[in-house]
């Protein structure tokens, strides 16, 4: 899931057009829809940027890739040159983030000033802009440092100020710079998937049949991720069935409604919660040992 | 090998930043002011960073030197221990130092000389005292890089009072042949039976070649520590490890041994958990482990199994070159 976070709809333009994004909401802020994932148009500020992130990440899950794209200014970087942040400081208040950089971009890297105003005097040697250091602190409740990320394209510096650039400017810059920031995208993709699946396939079926408490929950997500580790061709609900077959005889199946998949065992039912935990943790300290 | 290096701007003209920085010109420099702005953050991923760790250049301010837990020693009443570096060039999964730092970039505290002297301080207060390095990094395998081996050689040279010992799976020793041994020295490597190296030390170099550095120093007359820590359980652990010692004292000489730790597969519950979180996908995790006193290690079942590892080790040694890790 990629979560793309845009200030005006000049700049959002060449991205809706190569990833095929769709209007999805307009309020409160505008939100496109794709198969790659989400883009939202913040409007400009770093408020405003943190706003639209906490937004948006309703509708995405947890560790998702969240990019930020934008125009900037710098002293004397040319018009029409791309960036990655590798480091964010918001002028203001002088906090500082260091979004975590695992592949090599095809554009350079740099800091990011976040000003409140647009900048005229670009005093350093780093980017100036007006929504990186809301949109990073946001973005960082969401995910992990290594897959947010803020690309910025010149569009003024000292020879053509901020004042003279037009939304067609913005856009055409971006447009220009369409296919580093998918090479980007396509790293951060590869880096995504090396994050390991939290949720246990099995879990929904345990806790769809019998009562768990939100301490059990969590105890039998462990119990059947790690046996899945172990184990991952076998179904451990069928096992468990099975053995209570086996020791228990029908009587106990039909108590548990699992004879009739439309059956479900009455919810006070908290003790058979506590023997499935047991049994998982018997499976465990039962196989083989392997590496 | 470094692409990006964050470098504090107090050290930022250190001759040793400067000559790291000379090394590798073409990384990426980004200043911050302490290393903790980075290294410390919330909302960042070890196992992630794995895959392309920074270099981050900072100046150490205090506890250059700590005393080591409870029964962690090699013959000496007092132990300290020191890190001029924080986190591991190799990934070995079984390792504490995943659950115990958010992040998995290189720390290195380019002043040595403070080091030094919080060592000296700590000595002047024992008669003997031993001081352990590679606690929460290898001691050797950025050597070439950081050159502290070299240095804090010439220190404890100087002091034959104190022991030192550099703890490694590095085969970067060769400033360490290329100088004379020092009688207060211990390179000490961690040993694994081959299958389970293979399986979880990953970037590490093999059992073969460790033995092959371990023989180089040990004809230059350098004192071998070996540490079979952590014993990692499998169905044929005891005979992995027979064929373990029986491989490794073909090799090295007993006269060139100083010491002997063995210990079993431990970690502290909070790091065990953090690790766990990182890694819910392997199997060293996954399997039967229990918490007892805090610490997450295997069943009480297995201690027999651990027990003939330790019987069949003392056919090998003499008892008194063997320091058991503190068990669990």
């Amino acid at each position: 899931m990629i979560c793309f976070v845009t200030a005006f709809p000049a700049e959002a333009k060449p991205m809706i057009k190569r990833y095929g994004f769709k209007a999805f909401q307009s309020n409160p802020f505008p939100i496109y829809e794709s198969d790659v994932g989400f883009l939202v148009i913040s409007g400009m500020g770093k408020k405003s940027a943190a706003k639209a992130v906490s937004h948006l990440a309703n509708l995405c899950p947890t560790n998702s890739i969240w990019v930020n794209v934008g125009i900037g200014g710098h002293k004397d970087s040319e018009i029409g040159n791309a960036f990655l942040a590798h480091k964010i400081v918001d002028l203001k208040t002088l906090k500082n983030w260091y979004p975590q950089i695992l592949f090599s971009p095809s554009c350079k890297t740099t800091t990011v000033f976040t000003v409140d105003q647009c900048e005229t005097q670009y005093a350093e040697d780093a980017i100036y802009d007006m929504e990186a250091a809301g949109f990073y602190e946001e973005a960082v409740h969401f995910s992990t440092a290594e897959l947010i990320h803020s690309f910025k394209v010149i569009s003024d510096n000292a020879t053509l100020p901020a004042v003279k650039v037009s939304p067609k400017l913005a856009e055409t810059l971006i447009e220009k710079n369409i296919n580093t920031l998918n090479q980007i995208v396509n790293e951060l993709s590869l880096i995504r998937k090396e994050l390991p699946i939290s949720e246990p396939g099995l879990l929904k079926w345990f806790l769809g049949r019998w009562h768990f408490t939100v301490t059990e929950s969590h105890q039998l997500r462990r119990l059947l991720q790690r046996l899945h580790t172990l184990q991952p061709n076998k179904n451990w609900f069928d096992i468990l069935i099975t053995s209570l077959r086996a020791t228990e005889g029908s009587e106990a199946i039909s108590k548990l409604g699992i004879a009739s998949s439309a059956l479900r065992p009455p919810h006070n039912d908290t003790t058979r919660a506590k023997d499935i935990i047991r049994f998982l943790k018997d499976q465990i300290h039962a196989l083989p040992v392997e590496l | 090998m470094i692409d990006t290096i964050y470098i504090e701007e107090a050290v930022s003209k250190h001759p040793r930043t400067q000559e790291i920085l000379r090394r590798f010109s073409k990384a990426v420099r980004i200043p911050c002011k302490r290393y903790g702005e980075v290294f410390n953050r919330n909302a960042q991923n070890f196992r992630l960073q794995k895959k392309r760790p920074a270099l981050i250049l900072a100046q150490k301010f205090d506890h250059f030197v700590l005393e080591t837990p409870p029964g962690y020693g090699i013959g000496s009443e007092h132990n300290y221990y020191f890190s001029h570096m924080l986190n591991c060039i190799y990934d070995c999964r079984y390792c504490f130092l995943q659950g115990m730092f958010r992040s998995a970039h290189w720390v290195c505290f380019v002043n040595y000389e403070d080091f030094e002297e919080a060592i000296s301080e700590t000595i002047k207060k024992h008669e003997r005292a031993h001081f352990f390095s590679g606690y929460d990094c290898d001691s050797l395998a950025l050597e070439p890089v950081t050159g502290f081996a070299n240095r804090i050689l010439d220190f404890f040279a100087a002091r034959p009072n104190a022991l030192i010992e550099l703890r490694t799976k590095s085969i970067q020793v060769k400033s360490l042949l290329q100088r004379k041994p020092i009688k207060n020295c211990v390179v000490a490597f961690s040993l694994t039976p081959n299958e389970i190296a293979q399986k979880l030390e990953h970037g590490a170099p093999s059992l073969a070649q460790r033995l092959e550095a371990m023989q180089k120093l040990q004809e230059q007359g350098w004192k071998l520590g070996l540490r079979f820590d952590p014993v990692i359980n499998t169905e044929d652990v005891e005979s992995q490890y027979e064929q373990l010692f029986k491989h490794v004292f073909q090799k090295i000489k007993i006269k060139s041994i100083h010491s002997v730790n063995l210990g079993l597969f431990r970690l502290p519950k909070q790091i065990y958990e953090q690790m766990y979180r990182l890694y819910p996908d392997e199997k060293l995790f996954a399997g039967a482990l229990v918490e007892r006193n805090g610490m997450i290690s295997y069943p009480e079942k297995f201690e027999d199994r651990f027990q003939n590892i330790i019987h069949k080790l003392l056919t090998f040694i003499p008892q008194e070159i063997f320091f058991p890790c503190s068990a669990v």
